[in-house]
């Protein structure tokens, strides 16, 4: 199957704050994607994006093979779009809101009220048809915008934090139509800053953090990746540059950068390898005549970000 | 080759989807009709005080048609400026909110989504205000019809009174909303629709009342040779012009070639060229008036599908 998604080094500056820094993101027809991140990582900028509400900085962005900024109207009918905020037009009734936006992506009349009443199945909320949107809960505005988004029958679902500000009975709710959708056919990208929160929706995942993709893959490839992915910092008492190409060449060094902190220089390493490579590092290291004074795993690698993601502590 | 070839290009008239919604929103509860009602009421209130002053005057004889038909005018022109301001006030109330609204109440990105058009969109909001608009209009129709009845008015001028509402209603409200996409807020755009109201109703009259006092005695009499004949001609045209820019002036210049020249259409002016009068025609009030607001209601329209069509939404 192909990509539904595909974004190549997409960039978002707003001023000097760089809210998407180089973002390359492929998304497999059929996944239920989920787009994890701390807040302010950059999920609902990348979203909108994607939804055509935004344009990049740099990059490129594709639906469905159709270029984000030059095909609007073909990704727009591809897409159905959640926003993480919204309104509702709380003077209509739930049928003739369904019924408006129906009408918005060109559904013809005669099929529109059937449409309307499958919809509102979809999203068990038959029995409120005659009753004025305002007068909804807070979950079952979720549920019709949701069902709004459905009415053109899109490929792909973009989910902005669905379940964030719902009690726990209707994330359940968002859940279990979750499931439903995705069991339909349709892809689903999902964000959330608590990953447990969708990890069980989910085929795949992307981890964002500072604007950048810091891992993607399935579910179980993720797993692998954290587990053998630590950042470490060394430090030395000379021959800093020399030590930093040294490492360079080692098989399971994946990125080294020279840091300077408080006049004090030291290294950040990205290595692959697990606890047994990694103090074969060390020795190496040593023998090479290179003179250590710091050798630790440092607090912020991708382990500690997924350890945050999952317990959902906000930065 | 009758058939147009513009694509998927969906034509203006063909059902509008927030047209409909827009309608059915406002017209929703008694709130619309509440309005209209208390409209109708202060307006045939206010009528019939006219009516009652004026007769009132007349009572030590029996009042003539002529007399009627100066009753007639009075009311006619009474409501007409009524129409005018509630128009130009009204209209661009409800525009001015109509994409800022959108973006307040977070619902503009979802509608921004779907496959409707900013061509769509735009004219959506503005058809559903000015159908409002128009409601207005024609229901104060009966009372001035009723000035009609007494004489005095013709069957011309008050259709050539509800072109000008209707124009002005036009350029108003697309006025509106070109401030209403281009600004954040609601407050903003609406004060500054206001700001240009006030400005070409009351402020352009009282700046050319100053300006013809100055210069109209030198444009047109002996004392202007100095100034070259061409120029003049230019200058009385421009000053013309903008004159006519302002709903009251003109309906001041329409009546006045009405009443002096009996004409709907223009008047010869003859300028001082410095040898004798040479005539120079200048159109009337209302025909300025509708074109140049017609045209400028065109392409600011145009520019405001563009600002929706090219706008980031947030
Ligand atoms: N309109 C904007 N103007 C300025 N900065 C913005 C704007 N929108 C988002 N940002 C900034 O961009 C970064 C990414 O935001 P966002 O995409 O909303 O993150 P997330 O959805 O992951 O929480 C944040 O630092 C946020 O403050
Ligand atoms: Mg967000």
């Amino acid at each position: 199957m192909g990509d539904i998604i595909q974004t190549k080094g997409l960039t978002k500056k707003y001023g000097k704050l760089v809210a998407l820094d180089d973002l390359n993101l492929v998304v497999e027809e059929g996944a239920a994607f989920g787009f994890v991140g701390p807040n302010g990582a950059g999920k609902t900028t990348t979203m909108r994006i994607l939804a055509t509400l935004l344009r990049p900085t740099a990059g490129e962005a594709w639906v469905a093979g159709h270029s984000v900024g030059k095909e609007r109207q073909a990704v727009r009918r591809t897409i159905g779009y959640m926003p993480d905020f919204f309104g509702v037009y709380g003077d209509m009734k739930v049928w003739e809101y369904l019924d408006f936006f129906a009408a918005c992506y060109d559904i013809p009349p005669a099929t529109r009220a059937r449409l309307v009443d499958d919809l509102l199945e979809l999203v068990d909320l038959a029995h409120r048809r005659d009753d004025y949107v305002d007068a909804l809960s807070r979950g079952m505005k979720q549920r019709i915008c949701l069902a709004r988004a459905l009415a053109h029958d899109p490929q792909l679902l973009i989910l902005d934090e669905p379940a964030s500000g719902l009690d726990p009975r209707a994330r359940i709710e968002i859940r279990a139509l979750l499931h439903e959708l995705h069991a339909m056919g349709k892809t689903i990208l999902i964000s959330s800053h608590i990953l447990s929160e969708i990890e069980e929706v989910c085929t795949h995942i992307g981890i964002i953090e500072a604007g950048r993709l810091i891992a993607a893959g399935s579910l179980d490839s993720i797993q692998e990746q954290l587990q053998s992915h630590r950042t470490l910092r060394i430090g030395l008492l000379n021959r800093i540059k020399e030590a930093a190409e040294w490492l360079a060449a080692q098989p399971e060094v994946l990125d080294v950068a020279l840091l300077t902190e408080k006049e004090k220089s030291f290294l950040q390493l990205e290595f692959s390898g697990d606890q047994e490579r990694l103090a074969q590092l060390l020795a190496d290291l040593t023998r090479s005549g290179f003179a250590v004074t710091q050798f630790q795993e440092t607090a912020r690698g991708l382990e500690d970000t997924f350890m945050r993601l999952t317990q959902g502590i906000v930065t | 080759m009758a058939e147009s070839t513009t694509g998927r290009r969906k034509p203006w008239g063909e059902s509008n989807p927030l047209l409909v919604k827009e309608l059915r929103g406002r017209m929703r509860g008694a709130r619309a009709f509440v309005v209209l009602t208390i409209y109708l009421l202060l307006l045939g209130c206010f009528v019939s005080l006219i009516y009652a002053t004026i007769v009132e005057s007349y009572s030590f004889r029996f009042p003539t048609s002529a007399d009627m038909a100066e009753v007639g005018r009075a009311i006619f022109y009474a409501v007409s400026i009524i129409q005018l301001f509630v128009v130009t006030f009204i209209t661009p109330a409800f525009t001015a909110g109509s994409i800022s609204g959108e973006r307040e109440r977070k619902t503009y990105e979802l509608l921004r989504t779907t496959l409707l058009s900013a061509r769509r969109l735009v004219s959506g909001k503005l058809f559903a205000t000015l159908t409002y608009s128009l409601l207005l209009i024609l229901a104060a129709v009966p009372l001035q019809g009723l000035a009609f009845m007494l004489g005095g008015v013709t069957m011309e001028q008050l259709a050539l009174i509800l072109l000008v509402l209707a124009m002005t209603a036009f350029f108003f409200g697309v006025v509106g909303i070109l401030f209403s996409a281009i600004l954040r807020k609601t407050s903003t755009a609406t004060a500054l629709v206001y700001g240009i109201a006030l400005l070409l109703t009351v402020g352009l009259p009282l700046v050319l009342l100053l300006f013809t006092g100055l210069f109209g005695i030198v444009l047109l009499d002996h004392g202007g040779e100095r100034i070259p004949f061409v120029l003049r001609v230019i200058l009385i045209y421009s000053a013309y012009f903008i004159v006519n820019l302002s709903p009251v002036g003109a309906a001041v210049t329409t009546e006045m070639i009405l009443v002096e020249e009996s004409s709907l259409w223009f008047f010869q002016l003859d300028v001082w060229n410095g040898g004798g009068s040479t005539f120079i025609p200048l159109p009337s009030g209302w025909i300025i008036y509708t074109l140049a607001y017609l045209v400028l209601g065109l392409v600011l329209l145009r520019l405001t599908i563009r600002q929706v069509q090219r706008q980031e939404t947030q």
